[in-house]
């Protein structure tokens, strides 16, 4: 017989304006100086949610990007994992935006050496009312944060919500990692990122327990889904399967989650280099 | 206060060494102590070589025949309790059960199997193998009111080969592989405790 710990997860959190973040963690967003919207809106729009993987190389990311037919002219992406150093030309979000040719806001959740490490979003239309939530901190994690913003798309508001969720949490504290940047959305709204819904049971947050996890169902991306749907979200990224492969365990890290919308369902693209998890896309028709 | 499985073990292993130490039997058995088939043969002393030998006793650890221990990591994953039963000195069969509350998800293991002494070996280090199958229940409570909690069942199987000292401390450390509806993963294990 054996006793397991717990993790201590943090105090709940709240949504903050954007802007009324200064100092290290103040966000900075932009647009192409060529950057126009479209004439006519369309009855849907592409949203890809990626973690890069720090977005070392924007050149290489947009290559890849902009290769793939499927995201290549994506409308929204949801970045996640993506970083700002001073001592490079310019933010990175900036940089692989302007040559996908979108808006783009890049909104830091902590400080990473001499830079920052956060979220993205890049939007072919103006990316409105951004605000931030500091998640709740795990005992030996890092700081997550939510981004949420509305995409406006002519006359309809898309809100949309990017996420990153701590890595070693069992499922319960995940639910409780999550749930604050959920509980006041409005009714029609799209969260996506990467959840870091792993297939492991964690003993203390350190050991994963490997062989539970070859008998009795231990994956924490059905159970998640399955807690989004008593929120009313649906999950068209359930049958995708793995949008990461790493030491020889593939995981569906990555989910979309829309609410009181019409969604395709999501497909993951595995052919896209750069990072070390695949993007996954879905179609939202606009009302 | 929570102990994670190698604490236990650490303080079953402190416990176990400081007791020999004092020059006690661990289980109140005295290695040394005669036992009474040892005194019956010792009273027909006067009879053959041949008879004598037909009356020698089994050595004192193929007669400890029972045996528990904590295991680390292991089956369950990351620790258990364990029992065996050793029929002779070539087999056995056992079990190790466990309950882990993680997070507030119950994890329920019980992981039956048969011991295997291939080569025999001596009555303190032997090489075992052992194969069986693990059950398995994890029960995660919602740990909000808005959704109602899930749990899950499950079967597999698991074959583990190593190492074992018994000589009324019992160690053993080996090496095991899970097959089930997950896949085939390696994993490994430790025990300590007592051969009885």
């Amino acid at each position: 017989m054996a006793a397991g710990c717990s993790l201590e997860v943090g105090p709940s959190a709240e949504w903050i304006e954007v802007t009324a973040v200064a100092g290290g963690l103040a966000a900075k967003l932009g647009a192409p100086a060529d950057a126009t919207i479209p004439a006519t809106r369309p009855m849907t729009v592409r949203v890809v949610t990626f973690n890069v993987e720090m977005g070392g190389d924007p050149d290489q990311l947009a290559r890849a990007i902009r290769g793939n037919p499927a995201i290549g002219s994506a409308d929204v992406f949801l970045i996640q994992e993506e970083e700002d150093y001073p001592t490079e030309p310019a933010p990175r979000a900036q940089r692989l935006a302007e040559q996908l040719g979108l808006r783009w806001l890049y909104v830091p959740g902590r400080i990473k050496g001499d830079g920052t490490h956060g979220l993205a979003i890049l939007s072919r239309y103006p990316i409105t009312a951004p605000e931030v939530m500091w998640l709740p901190l795990i005992e030996h994690g890092q700081q997550r944060i939510a981004l949420r913003a509305d995409i406006v798309i002519g006359d309809v508001t898309l809100p949309v919500v990017d996420v990153h969720l701590e890595t070693r949490l069992n499922i319960t504290d995940r639910i409780v990692h999550l749930r604050p940047a959920l509980l006041e959305l409005p009714p029609a709204v799209l969260v996506a990122g990467d959840v870091n819904t792993n297939p492991f049971l964690w003993d203390d947050g350190t050991v994963p327990l490997i062989p539970t996890a070859q008998t009795v169902d231990t994956d924490q991306a059905p159970i998640l889904d399955d807690y989004m749907a008593s929120l009313g979200f649906a999950a068209p990224a359930a049958g995708v399967g793995p949008t990461e492969r790493k030491y020889g365990v593939e995981s569906r890290l990555d989910a979309i989650y829309p609410r009181g919308l019409v969604s395709s369902a999501a497909h993951v693209e595995r052919t896209v280099a750069g990072s070390d998890h695949w993007p996954v896309w879905v179609d939202v028709t606009l009302p | 206060m929570k102990k994670s499985p190698l604490a236990w073990l650490a303080i079953l292993a402190s416990s176990t060494l400081l007791t020999a130490a004092a020059g006690a039997d661990p289980v109140g058995l005295s290695l040394a102590a005669t036992p009474p088939a040892l005194t019956a043969s010792a009273a027909r002393a006067s009879d053959s070589l041949a008879d004598r030998a037909e009356a020698a006793p089994a050595a004192p650890e193929q007669r400890r025949r029972h045996a528990i221990y904590l295991e680390a990591f292991g089956r369950a994953g990351a620790g258990g309790l364990g029992y065996g039963y050793q029929r002779d000195r070539h087999w056995g069969v056992g079990a190790v059960a466990s309950f882990h509350l993680v997070d507030g998800q119950r994890l329920y293991s019980l992981s039956p199997f048969v011991t295997v002494y291939p080569i025999g070996g001596g009555a303190r280090h032997r090489w075992f193998v052992e194969a069986g199958p693990h059950l398995a229940r994890l029960v995660t409570p919602s740990p909000v009111p808005e959704w109602r909690g899930t749990s899950a069942n499950g079967i597999g199987g698991q074959l583990a080969t190593g190492y074992e000292y018994r000589r009324g401390v019992l160690v053993r450390g080996f090496a095991m592989v899970e097959a089930g509806r997950g896949g085939v993963a390696p994993w490994f294990g430790a025990a300590l405790g007592w051969s009885l």
